[in-house]
């Protein structure tokens, strides 16, 4: 599985208030439906024994083998790395949801001052 | 992969190389990128969900940037189920090629074994029934009733990948005498 999803560029990602939450648990969603495939790690998505003892099935079974799970090229390596965008990209949005919260509290601290003065 | 040579090996020899691995292997390594590709697929449509929601009321540069910061994801989702579908299936094709020499020896075997009096004589329910039923073999016409020497069973091999598999692992169904 190519991993070509970097990620990058979020860093001036810009939402809606609104959009935050929903996106949040969209992503805690994704995070959750994932976890059990990169638990299992390589072991799972391998080919533990070649199905005949040819050497063409020993051949295709390593070759495979690179592709799925033992390499870091692999497809669980690319599941695991995903996961970790995934949580990148939730404690980025909870770190605009803080920042949202954060300059609301200070807005309405200021217009409490304004107003108390 | 490499060229096989298989030509010259015993019977014994083949039948060890057809039974030597573990296609149950291959099969649990297609049942779980299928479940894989399940997942990624309804991820997907997770991280999707809420993108068309983004569009609402909200247009310009920084819209498109984080539609396009997040859809990523769900695309990556989308693209990794379907190569997941494939390594499914190429890993699915490695136990059902091991199932189709499994068979072929099977019939190999079944038709050595056969006894001497069960003549094929160009009646379709004269054939062992187990091949009759799979569609593998169609009897040959017989040359001469009684006729001496060995006699070609009949087996048909334009439609059965099976007999195809046999013949490409070296077993020579069709030279196996009666």
């Amino acid at each position: 599985m190519a991993n070509n999803a970097s990620g990058s560029g979020q860093g001036n990602l810009k939402l809606e208030p609104h959009m935050i939450p929903k996106l949040r648990e969209a992503f805690q969603s994704a995070l959750e439906q994932l976890q059990p495939l990169t638990r299992g790690g390589q072991d799972g998505l391998s080919i533990s024994k070649p199905a005949m003892a040819d050497q063409s099935s020993v051949e295709f079974r390593t070759a495979f083998n690179k592709v799925a799970g033992d390499g870091p090229e692999s497809a669980a390596q690319a599941l695991t790395e995903y996961g970790q965008r995934l949580e990148s990209v939730l404690k980025q949005l909870g770190d605009i949801q803080h920042a949202y919260d954060s300059n609301e509290h200070q807005t309405a601290a200021e217009l409490s001052r304004q107003l108390g003065s | 992969m490499t060229d096989q040579r298989l030509a010259g090996l015993s019977h014994q020899e083949l039948w060890n190389l057809a039974h030597g691995g573990d296609p149950a292997a291959a099969t649990t390594s297609q049942a779980n990128f299928s479940r894989t590709a399940q997942v990624l697929e309804n991820i997907a449509k997770t991280l999707s969900a809420p993108l068309g929601e983004l569009g609402l009321g909200w247009q310009g540069q920084a819209a498109d940037a984080a539609r396009g910061g997040i859809g990523q994801h769900a695309q990556w989702a989308e693209a990794a189920a379907g190569r997941a579908n494939t390594a499914a299936g190429q890993a699915g094709q490695q136990a059902a090629e091991q199932a189709a020499i499994d068979v072929g020896f099977d019939i190999a075997v079944m038709v050595v074994e056969r006894p001497r009096t069960q003549h094929i004589d160009g009646d379709v329910e004269a054939v062992d029934p187990r091949l009759a039923r799979a569609n593998i073999i169609r009897p040959a016409p017989i040359e001469a009733a009684g006729a001496k020497g060995p006699r070609p069973i009949g087996v048909d091999t334009t439609l059965d990948p099976v007999k195809v598999k046999a013949v490409a692992c070296g077993i020579r169904v069709l030279d196996v005498y009666a």
